[in-house]
């Protein structure tokens, strides 16, 4: 840990978000923001999502919470108290960026609305992530990622055609409204160093969904054709999830790799007739009868294989197949590994090291990187109410004897 | 009031196709910039919408009805270019030397081939930056490995984690998750950023972005937990550890579903109030999340007993009116042509076009309040500013486009 200073390094963030930003600030955070996680006193509750450390159900163990909050500061403060209002238009003053998820007009209400911050603090950029956005006939209803899912439409797609819809495994529906709460973060800050001045910036959860529903909307407008949920396909020979010798493999044959597959299956003897000429017709291929032969081929090939061998020796072929990993399997990949994605961080209090998720793009200039473990509840409250805010210590003592902090 | 756009006067070179480039390329030229995509009469397929020739889409052969290219290259420029002829090579080599930024998405030996990496295009122009996405990243034994959307989805396992233990394991056909996801959103997050960084130092540099990579950091705890704790994660369909109920549940009609979710006990008591059955509240199967999530079973058969009377949304509506966390299953046309808070918000914008007839463009997830909008120019033609490109911005005269031309280097 500790590198080259990260892109926004001198930056200052405050995060007072819950499950729906959380990933947003930890790229900040691991772009070299000082991001100070706000939490109520006695710790946040997104501490209490598991799994935990070694299953210890603990604020301290969260592995989520670990995951989410690399590299960043934790003070605590009560908002709901004057004092506590107090202290936050403080830190919002020194601030460049405050991420927030309370619901719409909360913020107004405890008198902490971006007008009013604003006031304090022209150059603040201030994203409300909110379940569907500050203005419309639904900004008042409330969400979660797998209502997201739902409203947003990317679940339309997802699943078996003869059950219900399915959600996607990793809250992929959170971390989609994070990435773009902190895209337009970033194009904010680039835009504030032309102008010289902060916006507000409305992140709806509901309309961060569609843009991954890849290209429904204009099959819809030139077919009429409404995308429905169709499983892993299988439209196509070779073209889905299929099992293996100790798991299963997803392939996704095109026409142009028809050759590779049949020296693929060839090499061992078990292409059947599809060396014959009349198998290299597409169109041939793709009637019914025709994919539920290859595919029955296919099935006997695989059968003979491990997950590992159909992936290398069929990408070696150049056919577009992998493995369909479990988590032990990414944690072996000889890929990342010869990449050094995963990143070791020291936890102390733990008396152990943790190996985490890597870098998500690789800058030369400006590196991504995890600076430190997360915060423990309030960790921080010293050195930023004290030494940064310019507190007493015995002020700062008061404060936590009043529970604000 | 004037729109005035961050990136006005920035110059993108884009070398992409199929989601995840040119949704990169969108963000930049939805915000201003000016985008050049380089393309060519061979992308046909992934202009297609990436279906390969099928009898419904056989009367869709123009190369300016690709369902891709009408998504995401709102704003932009095409210059239809033959890289394989050396004054094609040429022409994109001198475009990339005035360029503030080269997005490539292609295949890591293309552009390598072309010479068009980041030390020879620094040479040319030192403060350019350079992002690449590369599926499996720039090194590693698995380099040239070529992965769609669908096998990344299995790789980083995300797939492995998803459904439930009694299928296989879920890989959504109908859409390639990670292209239209993390890839893109990621690499605009870190383009965005060079951007930044050189405004304030003159400093360009080079970006790159492992597909495999970028899709294993969105797994949460499902491989970190594994990490830490050596345990797989469980496959929870659409059920979760911390809420109950939580699913999926059949409505009145035709294919029609509704999410519903409580995470707290006053979710809980509006749930059962607004479906009648206040008798609930009293039953010991249910008196808490623990021992609601025991018999979630049960729970969601008594659950789907009431919502498959009643349309879907009716069942969003009353339950969100009641504070209970339900969401319509929409699909796309429900979006497009239903859902009145997209409609208010102006999140779909339709344009003209003149072999379409309109399309529609997508807004952003975020917006910014009294400052910039993003803006909605319709999609080019293939090759549709090839005069501009050439003539107007690399000023070249027009006896050596004519020549061009002649050659067959632009069509």
């Amino acid at each position: 840990m500790g590198s080259a200073p990260g892109l926004l390094s001198g930056l200052k963030v405050l995060d007072l978000t819950d499950q729906n930003g959380v990933y947003c600030c930890k790229l900040l955070a691991n772009m070299g923001a000082d991001v100070i996680k706000i939490e109520p006193p006695g710790g946040h509750p997104m501490r209490n999502i598991g799994p935990f450390f070694h299953d210890e159900r603990h604020p301290e163990k969260s592995l989520y919470w670990f995951h989410m909050n690399t590299s960043k500061r934790s003070v605590t403060l009560n908002l709901d108290t004057p004092e506590g209002k107090k202290l936050f238009k403080k830190l919002v003053a020194e601030a460049d960026v405050l991420v927030e998820t309370t619901s719409p007009g909360q913020p107004e209400a405890m008198g902490l609305g971006y007008q009013t911050l604003s006031e304090l603090n022209p150059r603040l950029v201030m994203a409300s992530i909110t379940p569907f956005g500050q203005t419309g006939p639904w900004s008042e209803y409330k969400s979660c990622d797998l209502v997201a899912l739902a409203a947003g439409g990317l679940m339309s797609l997802c699943g078996w055609p003869d059950e219900a819809p399915q959600r996607i495994a990793g809250s992929q529906a959170y971390h989609q409204t994070s990435m773009q709460a902190a895209l337009g973060i970033m194009v904010a800050l680039f835009d504030r160093l032309a102008t010289g001045r902060g916006v507000h910036i409305d992140v709806s959860m509901h309309e961060s969904i569609p843009v991954t529903m890849l290209a429904s909307a204009p099959n819809y407008l030139s077919m009429g054709e409404v995308r429905k949920r169709d499983g892993d396909g299988h439209e196509q020979p070779a073209y889905g999830t299929f099992a293996c010798k100790d798991g299963h493999v997803d392939c996704r044959l095109f026409n142009a790799n028809w050759d590779d597959f049949v020296g693929w299956l060839d090499h061992d003897g078990m292409a059947g007739d599809l060396k014959e000429a009349r198998w290299k017709d597409p169109f041939f291929r793709r009637q019914k009868d025709s994919v539920a032969h290859i595919d029955v081929l296919f099935r006997a090939f695989l059968a003979k294989h491990t997950k590992k061998e159909v992936y290398e020796s069929g990408q070696d072929r150049g056919i577009q197949v992998g493995a369909i990993n479990t988590a032990k399997d990414v944690t072996e990949d000889r890929q990342l590994a010869a990449r050094n994605y995963f990143v070791d961080v020291e936890h102390p209090e733990l008396g152990t090291t943790l190996k985490y998720l890597g870098a998500p793009f690789k800058m030369s200039e400006t590196p991504w990187a995890i600076r430190g473990r997360a915060p423990l509840i309030g960790e921080h409250n010293t050195e930023v109410y004290v030494k940064e805010l310019g507190l007493t210590p015995r002020k700062l003592a008061g404060l936590k004897k009043a529970g604000v902090v | 009031m004037e729109n005035r756009l961050p990136f006005t006067g920035l110059k993108v070179l884009e070398f992409a196709v199929n989601a995840a480039g040119p949704l990169v390329g969108k963000l930049m030229s939805d915000f201003g910039a000016e985008v050049i995509t380089v393309e060519n009469r061979e992308h046909i397929r992934v202009h297609g919408g990436g279906r390969q020739p099928s009898a419904k889409s056989a009367n869709l052969t123009s190369m300016n009805m690709g369902a891709f290219a009408n998504k995401y290259n709102f704003n932009k420029l095409s210059i239809a270019l033959n890289m394989k002829h050396p004054s094609g090579l040429a022409a994109a080599k001198r475009l990339a030397s005035i360029s503030d930024v080269v997005l490539d998405s292609f295949r890591p030996d293309v552009l390598e081939k072309w010479g068009m990496t980041y030390p020879e295009l620094a040479k040319l122009n030192p403060a350019i930056i350079m992002i690449r996405m590369p599926t499996m990243g720039d090194g590693g034994p698995y380099k040239y490995y070529r992965s769609t959307s669908w096998v990344l989805m299995g790789l980083s396992g995300l797939n492995a984690a998803s459904g439930t233990p009694d299928k296989m394991p879920v890989c959504p056909s109908a859409t390639s998750l990670p292209d239209v996801h993390c890839n893109p959103f990621h690499a605009a997050l870190a383009l965005v950023g060079a951007l930044y960084h050189r405004s304030q130092t003159g400093k360009g540099q080079f970006i790159e972005l492992s597909q495999f990579e970028s899709t294993v950091s969105i797994t949460e705890t499902a491989v970190f937990g594994y990490l830490a704790n050596g345990k797989l994660p469980e496959r929870m369909g659409n059920r979760l550890e911390y809420a109950a109920p939580h699913g999926v549940y059949r409505c009145l009609g035709q294919d029609q579903w509704c999410a519903i979710a409580a995470f707290d006990e006053d979710e809980w008591h509006s749930l059962c109030h607004v479906m009648g059955r206040d008798d609930l509240l009293q039953d010991a199967r249910f008196g808490s999340l623990a021992a609601r999530q025991k018999n979630a079973g049960e729970l969601d058969r008594i659950i789907e007993a009431w919502t498959e009377m009643r349309p879907a949304m009716g069942v969003m509506e009353s339950l969100q009116k009641a504070g209970v966390r339900a969401g319509m299953v929409q699909n796309v046309e429900d979006l497009l042509l239903r859902d009145p808070h997209l409609r208010e918000r102006g999140h779909w914008v339709t344009v003209p076009h003149p072999e379409a007839g309109k399309l529609v463009g997508e807004g952003w997830g975020f917006r910014f309040m009294d400052g910039p909008k993003p803006r909605f120019e319709r999609p080019p033609l293939l090759g549709e500013h090839n005069d501009y490109v050439l003539g107007q911005i690399l000023k070249m005269p027009e006896e050596e486009i004519n020549q061009l031309i002649i050659d067959g280097v632009i069509d």
